[in-house]
């Protein structure tokens, strides 16, 4: 009986995007490419599509040498107030929100790309940062101090030892950091100004006033395939360190 | 021609809050295989890792083959260390990991490949078979092996062996205590070896430093600290021991199981007599001191019998050939030699 | 000296992170002028209509979800067998969908059905978003505890009911206070979800919006935020008091 229910719940979970994911391809009652060939010819799509992009490389990129320059300096010293540097993550998005626009507005800082791009680093260093962390090897000092002792100089030791060992924590850390910006929608809609659209604003303007369409199926369509990409290659990774 | 490979000189080194090593004076002769041995938190580790440069001392100074190399960097000592938690680089392979210290020393790919080889051989690794593996692919006593070549590769000026063999369980360990020792005979170098494991201490050294407290208590051979102990410390740390209270009456000692004799006395007044328990006799009338005890506990070793036997007040343990049959709540006479108690300052 | 390597983190969180928390506490008491009016303001009969909205939404949702995620968990903890791996995953898939996807994926379903804008329909919302977060919690308590705790059990002679009330319910405790805290904190502030399907269900989250992209009102907009923050950070104390660290 519990595997029954268990089946339900699992369902209950899967069914919506299987959903949107077949309906995307329907058009009547014949299978179709036609909505996501209308996306590729959509200039707002792609503009917005490229927004996305260059938001979510650009702030992974910032987040994961803050993020892991702060997780080594906290493997390799005694830093206290740990908690200090993982608040953003406890917080709730719509406050820290909020906030950086009251901060924005206060400093009558221009709401669009750059205002964006500066918030979502701040949401993401902190994930960055505790995912490096947790896969840093606590061998790291003594392996580091091997490679000493062997004749590599401090930063021969930091190219050929340290960067290679913390080098799944440092993928893994950009894999999180790219989906938070990817499809991030509080974040974005509160610190953006007029004329910067990233894809989940696009699906929210559209989604927030009720409206179900094909080609917004398409559109989610296509963003769920990247984020189960995203997912896919970080379970790739986190399986082959065991 | 040195005679030395490490000098230390009145090496002092602290931590924040607590003194970890005070006025060590070492020397340890070219091509000796010496320990330093004591127990968790005494300071050899940081003994280790001052000689290894990945330490700089408050003061005093440290010389590495009569070269002065107090506030050297470790990568220009050329000293090879083998760490406790064996600090193999997982992202390179065997071969890669043994190549590494060359190739940050440039040098030639022909040479890497031959020094390699070598290494691997020298500590019963095959290149052929191990060189392509990966380290997690390794078993621990595997592991061992490649850390030891990895040090090697460098022809260090002395190796650093930082409790290496403290995760292998009890066969491997006695395994790798004679390989140890066959490469040391090999290579010719230099061992530096800490532990707290005495068995290993002993059954390795040529010489041995008894390190307690941040200070050293003894250095000697093998055979030196065992039998003739300088402090109650190494007395204590090293085998068993059997300590009786005493005071010194008229050129005499008294204590709770009678007189006793002894070979020489020092000038304090109350002293601790120690006796190994092989030291102790049974049924043995003509040694210098005998006494009636009575036995509380007997315990069958093979080979051997291990007794608590109990005179007045005092319990010694004694070790006698199996062969003798003795029973709990027998009365049975002992006794040894005077110059095999040795006398410590209470 | 190498604990220089996390300054440029610390500043950058300082500048983007908390300078901006302290400009929220700054508005709420009426900056550039001093005044308490806005706390006043939000305790008014609306605005206190809408924390209470939020309360219930958020207490019906963490309920559902612990009553639905039990099950699972236990089931993936200790029955799954070779399909444990497998079940996780689909568990932690839906952590890399943003929320909103999620929501439209489940409001492509509710249109049809003819449930948009109403409050079962927030509730499924709810319920579908926030399932996982309830189901790993839990599952990590009850694979700590091991099948020999409750064979234990049973060969003391207990029945499985009372094997699972005096060993299983109580082993997993932690694991349900952490989920209920994972679920209970975000969605007393979410937003998403009744935007989308909840028409005019007003809670914290809308509510919140409203006073800052509609509105413009920084000062009472502040406060509001505020007094949640209060509860959010009264509750995360509480709970790493307790379990002595975030577990993620």
């Amino acid at each position: 009986m519990i595997r029954f229910f268990v089946f339900l719940i699992f369902l209950f979970l899967y069914i919506p995007i299987a959903y949107v994911v077949a309906s995307s391809f329907m058009d009547g009652g014949e299978i179709t490419g036609k909505w996501f060939a209308k996306l590729f010819e959509d200039p707002i799509v792609i503009r917005s599509f490229y927004n996305s992009l260059s938001l979510a490389v650009l702030s992974t990129l910032f987040s994961v040498i803050l993020g892991t320059l702060a997780a080594y300096a906290f493997l390799r010293t005694n830093l206290r107030f740990e908690s200090l540097f993982y608040t953003p993550i406890v917080i709730p998005e719509i406050t820290e929100a909020l906030s950086l626009l009251l901060f924005y507005k206060l400093l009558s800082f221009p709401l669009g790309f750059y205002s964006v791009l500066l918030g979502h680093i701040a949401f993401n260093i902190a994930f960055v940062f505790v995912i490096v962390k947790a896969r840093l090897s606590t061998q790291l000092r003594s392996v580091e101090e091997a490679s000493l002792t062997l004749g590599a100089n401090e930063i021969q030791t930091f190219l050929r030892v340290t960067i290679p060992m913390a080098m799944p924590g440092i993928v893994a850390g950009s894999l999180i950091a790219f989906t938070l910006s990817w499809d991030n929608f509080v974040k974005t809609v509160f610190t953006t100004g007029p004329g910067f659209q990233t894809l989940p604003l696009l699906i929210w303007s559209q989604a927030a006033r009720g409206i179900v369409s094909p080609s917004l199926n398409a559109l989610t369509t296509l963003m769920l395939l990247i984020s189960f990409i995203l997912a896919y290659l970080y379970a790739r990774i986190s399986i082959r360190r065991e | 021609m040195v005679e030395f490979a490490v000098e230390l000189d009145g090496v002092c080194k602290s931590y924040s809050n607590f003194e970890a090593v005070r006025d060590i004076n070492l020397k340890i002769r070219k091509g000796e295989f010496f320990s330093i041995l004591g127990p968790s938190g005494s300071g050899k580790t940081t003994i280790l890792r001052l000689i290894a440069g990945l330490l700089f001392p408050d003061r005093g100074s440290i010389r590495l083959m009569g070269e002065e190399v107090t506030s050297v960097p470790p990568y220009k000592r050329n000293v090879g260390m083998v760490f406790q938690e064996l600090a193999l680089f997982p992202h390179l392979n065997v071969f890669e990991n043994v190549a590494y210290g060359l190739r940050v020393r440039k040098t030639p790919e022909g040479e890497i490949k031959k020094k390699v080889k070598e290494c691997l051989e020298i500590v019963n690794l095959d290149p052929e078979t191990f060189g392509k593996r990966k380290i997690n692919q390794l078993s621990g006593g595997q592991q061992q092996r490649v850390a030891i070549a990895r040090a090697l590769a460098i022809e260090p000026s002395v190796l650093l062996l930082d409790e290496p063999l403290g995760s292998l369980d009890m066969k491997l360990r006695h395994h790798m205590m004679s390989e140890l020792k066959r490469i040391q005979k090999v290579v010719k170098t230099t061992f530096v070896y800490v532990t707290h494991d005495q068995s290993e201490a002993l059954v390795m050294s040529d010489r041995i430093a008894v390190i307690n407290a941040g200070r050293i208590e003894q250095v000697g051979t093998p055979a030196e600290i065992y039998e003739t102990p300088a402090t109650k410390f190494v007395a204590e740390f090293i085998g068993e021991m059997n300590f009786i209270p005493a005071e010194v009456h008229n050129g005499g000692l008294i204590s709770e199981i009678g007189m006793m004799k002894v070979s020489k006395i020092n000038g304090a007044k109350r002293v601790l007599v120690a006796i190994r328990p092989e030291k102790i006799k049974l049924g043995c009338p003509e040694l210098d001191n005998v006494y009636s005890a009575v036995v509380e506990e007997v315990a069958y070793l093979g080979g051997f019998l291990s007794l608590k036997a109990r005179i007045n007040g005092i319990c010694l343990k004694c070790l006698t050939s199996s062969d003798l049959r003795i029973e709990e709540n027998q009365r049975i006479e002992l006794g040894w030699r005077a110059d095999d108690a040795i006398v410590f300052e209470a | 000296m190498r604990h220089f390597l996390a300054l440029p983190f610390l500043v950058y969180l300082l500048i983007f992170f908390y300078i901006p928390f302290l400009i929220v506490l700054l508005y709420s008491f009426g900056f550039p002028s001093f005044t308490l009016k806005y706390y006043s303001e939000i305790l008014d009969h609306l605005t206190l209509k809408v924390f209470i909205n939020s309360l219930i939404l958020a207490s019906i949702t963490t309920a559902l979800c612990l009553f639905l995620a039990y099950p699972v968990s236990y089931y993936i903890a200790l029955k799954a067998g070779k399909w444990k791996n497998f079940l996780l995953i689909l568990v932690i898939l839906p952590f890399w969908i943003s929320f909103l996807l999620r929501t439209y994926a489940i409001m492509t379903l509710l249109t049809p059905l003819g449930l948009m804008f109403t409050f079962p329909a927030v509730v499924i919302g709810m319920v579908y978003d926030y399932l996982p977060f309830m189901i790993l919690p839990l599952y990590a308590s009850l694979e700590r505890l091991s099948r020999s705790q409750i064979d234990a059990s049973y060969v003391l002679g207990a029945k499985p009911y009372e094997t699972f009330m005096r060993v299983t319910l109580p082993l997993s405790k932690p694991g349900i206070i952490a989920g209920i805290i994972l679920v209970f904190i975000p969605a007393l502030g979410e937003f998403v979800v009744p935007a989308m399907l909840g028409g005019t269900y007003a809670t914290i989250g809308t509510i919140t919006w409203d006073l800052f992209l509609r509105y413009h009102n920084w000062w009472k907009g502040s406060a509001l935020s505020v007094v949640y923050m209060a509860i959010v950070l009264f509750a995360i104390t509480v709970y790493i008091k307790r379990s002595g660290r975030i577990e993620l």
